[in-house]
């Protein structure tokens, strides 16, 4: 039975770079899990830390936020403010108790259609091995 | 314990009308507490006390006048008056208008430490000497009975100050690194047991948040609806995520005064989440917040050197 | 008509048999907890008060879901099996006095019903009463009973009961001398309680609803809600739909003390400050709502004056407004 759960991960790209890079994979046929649910924003800087807590929260079992690669933000410092972020958020979450690999970050710039697809196949290879995500999940939730 | 010269400064600044009113502390409704007092008239200035007891943080007492005219003087220890910097950095109010009263900060007693160790207790058995009480005719330390919040303050001489009243002191010997440095030392999974039964007694009744001097968004995230980040159910979920977000809506504001674990009702040590945050970004960034007015906040800069190596 | 009341001493070793055959479905107040805590096995369930078990912090009211061509709804399930609830006497009147007028007058409240229905309640007697108490300010005190409840006094090795029950009934009474130990404690534990407010207060003070007096009360109050989510007898609530298509409608503790208690759809707020929500916390306890139903909406706990982190204490507003309508009554 386990070995039929998938994990649902959502995706937080870039619209400059990682939306793009993401949109070369699929223009280049490359091949990656589907697990992932993109949800494009303009910059990774305009990341709040409280949308990956609410995805954690409506059952997502993993996040990954993406953004361009420092110093090519199209927004020149977007990137560089959400790496001081992140770094504060990824420390809180795990001295917490919630897994590491359950919120992962990468660079991918536009051309990176490869690297995306690697991105992604990591990401959900480490969620796999986590099962699924119980700590911050909302309790009140019914299946129909 | 410098209650005179305090009274005497305040009415000295509201006889000369250097200042409009003057908050500090008064002695409460109960036995081994104080509570914070407006005193706008020199004769009132009597009320004012100063003790091991003074442990609300009065800088939140601020926020009301941002819009006003009058100028204020402020009793602050070592945190409230990191606060008041954190404050007039963040152009919540202006220098001009608050007069502080610095105090450098004896540390603050735990009434329900008091009453397990001593039993039943009154407040005149109780003489209070530099770190030490006299009580029953022997001699305590006052370190054991401190608040937690206080046993590991690292700043106890108000940073900026108008008048000092009082002498500046070190501070009480273990720093925050020392006290978070045990649960660090935990695995993954003793941490998430602790954090599991803290806050599954929080009842939400945000006492933590209202406590804070630098919680002060007229509308606060737990409260929005649209969009809805909690509901308005105290589960265990909703908890953590209302508490880490506003750790991380505190990150390089913390001034780690723990008032909010002081005013939780529940005696959560609601106090840690934020301080992990401030130590987080001190060991990484080398920046703690509330101790110069130069300096830039650390999420609004950035060094090409940042520690990276998380992101893929 | 009702039978002479029933009463009479129960020994140790039998309520020990009754209550460990029930642990499973006892509930102990935290306070009755610290007093009485030697007469309950470990096992039995700690609460904070009634509030707790009878108006949860959270509940489901409704869950909802689109079937595809419509809506369907269906009612959250509550299960609520025979309980006993023993408390002190200021706890257990919150629910008689204040919260049962709510909920099980006209619209019965049908969760609040089905629970309350099902539970016990059981009054320890206040031996002891804390420095913060003042139940016998507000019409209670620390001996207060009620004919739906038991009423326990424990004593060395027996426990006086007082009250119906299919579970005890006393065939011989108590003796004389037994009834005047009672009744010297009962004696002893009022005598370190502040005396009744004045009858005329709930009405006078309303007249000094623009009072000077409000700003200076409520300025240290920090608007937090720890007092009314402690009180045994606040019980207002908030009710939010979450959820688009499919969904639950939550009931959950709501609190004066609030920004948006009160804010109307205009997003206009007639409660805007600190000051409107401390003053309308004070005069719907104290006025308001013993206008209407004859009884303070305080039970003198004392809890939110022990929690309060700024020691905002609610005798001390009461005595200032008590101190002020005595002034210029004629």
């Amino acid at each position: 039975m386990k070995n039929n759960w998938e994990p649902k991960i959502v995706a937080f790209l870039c619209h400059w770079c990682s939306y793009a890079g993401a949109d070369l994979a699929g223009i280049s046929r490359i091949q990656y899990p589907p697990n992932i649910r993109v949800i494009r924003v303009p910059c990774s800087g305009a990341v709040n830390p409280l949308y990956i807590l609410k995805a954690l929260r409506e059952g997502a079992d993993g996040v990954l936020v993406s953004g361009c690669h420092p110093g090519d933000c199209h927004y020149l410092s977007g990137n560089y403010f959400a790496r001081r972020k992140f770094f504060i958020l990824h420390e809180l979450l795990q001295w917490v108790g919630i897994e590491k690999d359950r919120v992962q970050f990468s660079w991918v710039s536009a051309s990176e259609g490869q690297k995306f697809s690697q991105v992604v196949e990591e990401t959900v290879e480490k969620v796999k091995k986590l099962g699924p995500a119980k700590k911050l999940v909302k309790e009140f939730t019914f299946h129909v | 314990m410098f209650e005179k010269e305090i009274r005497r400064k305040s009415e000295e600044l509201l006889e000369t009308k250097t200042v409009d009113m003057v908050i500090g502390y008064t002695s409460g409704s109960l036995p081994f507490q104080a509570r914070p007092v407006l005193i706008s008239s020199p004769e009132d200035t009597e009320q004012l006390v100063w003790n091991h007891f003074s442990s609300p943080n009065l800088a939140r007492y601020l926020l009301p006048y941002r819009d006003s005219s009058k100028k204020i003087a402020l009793l602050a220890k070592g945190c409230d008056a990191r606060a008041v910097m954190v404050l007039i950095q963040e152009k919540q109010f202006p220098r001009e208008r608050v007069h502080i009263i610095g105090l450098p900060c004896p540390g603050m007693i735990s009434k329900t430490k008091l009453e397990k160790e001593l039993g039943e207790i009154k407040e005149e058995d109780f003489s209070f000497e530099k770190d030490t009480f006299l009580w029953q005719g022997k001699k305590w330390e006052i370190f054991p009975f401190l608040e937690d919040t206080c046993s590991r303050c690292r700043y106890p001489n108000p940073p900026l100050y108008d008048e000092l009243i009082g002498e500046k002191r070190e501070p009480w010997g273990s720093s925050s690194t020392d006290y978070l440095e045990k649960m660090n030392g935990q695995s993954k999974e003793e941490r998430w047991q602790f954090w599991e039964e803290e806050l599954s007694r929080c009842i939400r009744c945000y006492a933590c948040r209202n406590a804070c001097p630098l919680c002060y968004c007229k509308e606060c995230f737990a409260e929005s609806d649209l969009p809805r980040w909690v509901s308005g159910v105290p589960t265990l979920s909703d908890n953590l995520f209302f508490h880490l977000g506003r750790s991380m809506h505190l990150a390089g504001r913390c001034v780690e005064c723990g008032a909010c674990e002081r005013a939780c009702p529940e005696e959560i040590k609601i106090g840690l989440l934020p301080l992990k945050v401030e130590m987080i970004i001190k060991n990484n960034f080398s920046f703690e917040a509330g101790l110069s007015l130069e300096e830039d906040a650390p999420l609004l800069t950035y060094r090409e050197t940042d520690p990276g190596e998380f992101i893929k | 008509m009702r039978k002479a009341m029933n009463e009479g001493l129960i020994a140790k070793e039998k309520w020990w048999e009754w209550v460990e055959d029930k642990k499973d479905r006892v509930f102990l107040t935290e306070r009755a907890k610290s007093r009485y805590g030697k007469w309950f096995p470990r096992e039995v369930k700690v609460v904070k008060n009634g509030k707790e078990i009878l108006l949860p912090p959270g509940e489901e009211v409704y869950r909802y879901f689109w079937t595809g061509e419509k809506w369907k709804i269906e009612e959250g399930e509550i299960s609520a099996s025979s309980a006993f609830l023993f408390s002190l006497p200021c706890e257990a009147r919150a629910i008689i006095e204040v919260t049962d007028k709510i909920f099980l007058n006209n619209p019965i409240d049908k969760n609040y019903w089905l629970r309350r229905k099902s539970l016990s309640l059981g009054i320890m007697a206040c031996l002891q009463p804390e420095p913060t108490c003042f139940c016998s300010s507000v019409g209670g005190g620390p001996f207060w009973r009620d004919e739906g409840a038991l009423f326990l006094v424990p004593r060395e090795d027996d426990i006086y009961i007082q009250g119906e029950g299919e579970l005890f009934s006393f065939s011989e009474g108590v003796e004389e001398k037994i009834k005047e130990e009672i009744q010297a404690l009962q004696k002893k534990a009022e005598s370190v309680l502040p005396s009744l407010l004045p009858s005329y207060f709930p009405q006078e003070l309303y007249r000094y609803f623009e009072d000077e007096e409000w700003n200076e009360l409520s300025w240290h109050c920090i608007n937090c809600g720890a007092c009314t989510f402690l009180c045994p007898t606040c019980y207002c609530f908030d009710l939010n739909v979450e959820g688009k298509l499919k969904g639950f409608q939550l009931r959950s503790w709501d609190s004066c003390m609030f920004p948006k208690f009160t804010l109307h759809a205009s997003f206009h707020n007639p409660r805007p400050t600190g000051k409107e929500r401390v003053r309308q916390r004070v005069m719907h306890k104290f006025s308001y709502f013993p206008e209407r139903e004859g009884n303070f909406a305080c039970v003198g706990c004392g809890v939110c004056v022990e929690k309060c982190p700024v020691n905002w204490d609610i005798r001390e507003a009461i005595e200032r407004m008590v101190e002020k309508i005595d002034r210029f009554r004629t």
